[in-house]
Order: structure tokens, then sequence, then C-alpha cells
């Protein structure tokens, strides 16, 4: 976006009979009378809902109720996560958070943030003119920031995959399963993004597969609980290591990876959970590194090994059909498949031993397995 | 028709007795109007609006303002 469009609005918002007869400085301040740039923008503030959002919650009490422990305002799971592997001196954390502050917390979001202007970390810029916009468009806030992996893999522009099923037949938007109640937080102070208790899980929607008529019944009840859906559903994903964050001479706050690349891992579910109770999940590699922070302070995570590199993960590219549930020997019997003590660089081993699977609990090759036409067969 | 007559003969009197009072509500009228349409125009205008939903006021404001601005290609992106 050009300077000039990321602040023009459009007149037709002055319409607007919930908003448009708002002052400019009731939200904004800054003085409105005054002719002069500087005069006029002194004081100025450019995202009223951040870091509170009082002015929004003077008509929208219930959405902001809990603004500041949505994990989009808070990135509460990422900042306690670091802190948990550092070192415990409170000048070591200190440091630390004086890094995740000019690095990571500039990625957070807020009302404003999404439903009016695209978010600061990607540039900013009034989405239409400063309309205020009931649902946020996908494109310009949810994968302007999560584009890398879950943009790229939901839209299929990874290489050799295709798009997320949800998205290529049902065109379905992010908020179709990540509603307002995950996005805007429910007052409870998560430890990761995945224990949300309004986040959405597959059969949410998909609640007949483990009935009678359910397609592939048989296959589902045999997997029930023992591996993620996206163990037999999701492509191969991009994984991150090794990031490393600094500041360069001319004050710029930078980072860098060490490598990313793309792969498919099912490892073991380092905490299993009501939510979450499957034995094997796919994992992602985390761009954590032992030494992440050490253009701030030398030796700061010095319980980097108690927490695994490997997460978790969710892809975001679900397909009926894929390469591993082809037939049952493309899984069962297939090390490749799942991340094993080899796959794991010598200095992230022991912090991996959680997800990492053992090759007495890889499942053993099936015998005479049906063949693909058996089981769609079946399925009809 | 007597009582229209009497109607009429009072509605005279009554206007003799009060003719005072039409030009003032005149002159009201035309003061408050002229003294809304004074205040309008010396009451400031919203610059935010003015500036704001102008795109040639904003591309010749932002190109200003961005003129020492360093190009792209001069930013360091820092070691990494």
């Amino acid at each position: 976006m050009a300077p000039h469009e990321k602040v023009f609005v459009d007149s037709d918002f002055l319409d607007d009979e919930n908003h448009g007869e708002i002052s400019c400085a009731k939200c904004h301040g800054g003085d409105p009378t005054a002719i002069d740039y500087k005069k006029a923008h002194a004081k100025l503030v450019r995202d009223p809902s951040f870091p509170t959002a009082k002015v929004c919650a003077e008509c929208h009490d219930t959405a902001a109720e809990h603004y500041e422990k949505s994990l989009h305002y808070s990135l509460a799971p990422m900042r306690k996560m670091i802190m948990q592997r550092a070192d415990d001196k409170p000048a070591v954390h200190a440091k630390l958070n004086q890094a995740f502050d000019n690095h990571c917390a500039s990625c957070h979001s807020s009302c404003g943030q999404c439903h009016i202007s695209r978010p600061a970390s990607v540039g900013g810029g009034l989405l239409a003119g400063h309309a205020f916009e009931k649902t946020a468009p996908e494109k310009e806030t949810c994968t302007a920031c999560h584009g890398s992996r879950v943009g790229n893999e939901y839209f299929g522009k990874d290489k050799g995959c295709t798009p997320d099923v949800h998205r290529q037949k049902a065109f379905m938007k992010c908020q179709k399963c990540h509603t307002a109640k995950e996005m805007h937080g429910d007052g409870k102070d998560y430890h990761h993004r995945l224990d949300v208790e309004n986040g959405p899980k597959c059969d949410d929607c998909h609640k007949g597969i483990y009935t009678a008529k359910g397609q592939n019944k048989a296959t589902h009840d045999q997997h029930r609980g023992k591996v993620s859906c996206q163990v037999c559903h999701s492509q191969p994903y991009q994984n991150c290591a090794g990031c490393h964050v600094g500041q360069a001479k001319g004050g710029q706050y930078y980072y860098k990876l060490d490598k990313h690349w793309h792969d498919f891992k099912v490892g073991l579910n380092p905490k299993p959970s009501p939510r979450r109770p499957e034995k094997f999940v796919t994992l992602r590699h985390a761009p954590i590194a032992p030494d992440t922070f050490s253009f701030y302070v030398k030796n700061a995570l010095t319980n980097f090994d108690s927490f695994p590199t490997w997460k978790p993960a969710t892809p975001h590219n679900i397909r009926r059909k894929t390469e591993q549930n082809a037939s049952c020997n493309n899984c069962h019997g297939n090390p490749r498949l799942f991340l094993r003590e080899k796959d794991v660089d010598q200095k992230y081993r022991k912090a991996n031993q959680p997800v990492i699977v053992p090759a007495g609990m890889i499942p053993k090759k099936v015998n005479n397995p049906p063949s693909q036409a058996e089981t769609d067969k079946k399925t009809k | 028709m007597l009582f229209f007559t009497n109607l009429w003969a009072s509605m005279i009197s009554a206007y003799r007795k009060f003719k005072w009072f039409f030009p003032v509500v005149a002159i009201f009228f035309a003061l408050a109007m002229a003294g809304t349409t004074a205040a309008k125009k010396a009451a400031p205008k919203n610059q935010c609006v003015v500036c704001h939903t102008s795109g040639a006021k904003l591309i010749k404001l932002t190109r200003d303002l961005h003129k020492n601005d360093p190009k792209a290609e001069s930013l360091s992106e820092g070691p990494g």
C-alpha cells in the first residue's frame, strides 16, 4: 500500500451511524482544528484500541471484556515458554523481556488492527477507508501475519502441496473455525494456544465420523484417540530452526533463521489433555535455539532442554486423501514418517526426548492390508 | 352571520392592538438564521476530514513527509 492509501478515509465512513458520527479526536486525540500537519497530529493515537481497548469497550463491552487475555494481544504462551526455558536470575528475565518486546511483541494485534486496519507488524494501513469490518478480511489480517506457514499451507502456495480441502472445496474463511469467541479471549491465562477452550476441533463439524453412517468408520474407530486428525490428513509443512534476534548498527531490530524446510513428522504428544488425548501428533520445529537471544544476554536459556523444540502442530493443509493414508503400510512400518533420534540435531536431542518416537513404538507393518479400492468401496 | 361579523371585528381589533409583534418575530428569525450561518462559517472545520478524505491532499502531504526518507535499497537489513 502507498503511504497515502494507508490513511485515506472514505467519506462514506462518515455516514456510518455507529462510528462515523463520533469525532475523530474522541478516539485518536490530536487537534482537529489545526491546519498544520504537525500540530494536528500532536499527541495523536494511531491505534486507540492498543494497549487498552477502552474506547471500543464503551459500546462493545462483551467483546472487549477479556481483551487483555486474548492471545493475539498478550502473546502469553510465547513469553511464558521463553521464560520457562530461561535462567531464573531476574536480570536475565529483564533482558529477555526487553528482547521479547523489541522483536516478538511487535507481532501482536488489537481490536483496531483486525477490524479497521491491517496489523502494524505488517505495515498497517486502513482496510477499507476506515470502515469498521465486522469480520476481519482474512488475507489482509489473518494471513498477513500467519502467512509463511498457515497462509501458504491453506491457500496451497507451498511447493508440491495442494490447498487445504476446506478452502478449495468449501471456500471456508479463517473465521469459520476460528470464531470471535476464540479471538477475543475467554479470560483464561493459557500456557499454549492448543489449550484454548474455544479453539476449533475437527469433530466440532465432523461429528459423524464415529457414527454408524460415518465414512471410513472402522479406520476412524481404530485410530481414535491414538493419532491426531492431522497425522493422517495433512500434507508436508514448513519448519523453521535457529532464530536469532539482534539490532543492526542503524538501530533496526532484525531476526534471522538458520534454516527452514518442508517436512512431515509424526511424534509423541508431549502433553496429552482431554482436548488433545492422542498419543501421536504431527510435530513442527519451532524457530528457537539455545542462543536465540545471545545478542541481549549470553547463556540465557539455561533450561533449554526442559521443552521440546519439535512442537505439536496443526498444519492447515488438510486433504481427505494423503500420501500417508493411501494405504495402511504407507504409515505402518514406515519409520521415515516418524521423528526418530537420528532426525534431531545432536544438541537438541535431550530437549526432544518427550516427542521422539522410539523404534519399538513405530506401528508395525500390516499384513494383507485392504487395497484403496476396497476401502473406497466400503466407504460408499 | 352576526357571529362572523363580530369575530372579524374582534380580530381586526386584536391585530391593531398587537401589530408591533409581527415585525419583532420577523426580525428574530432573520437574526437567528444569519447567526446560524455565521456560526457555521466561524466554526473551525474538522481538518482531519478535510485531509483524510482527499486522495490528492494525502498524496501531496505524504510525498512531502517522506521526501528525505532513505530509499529501500539503501536501508540495512542487518547482518541477516
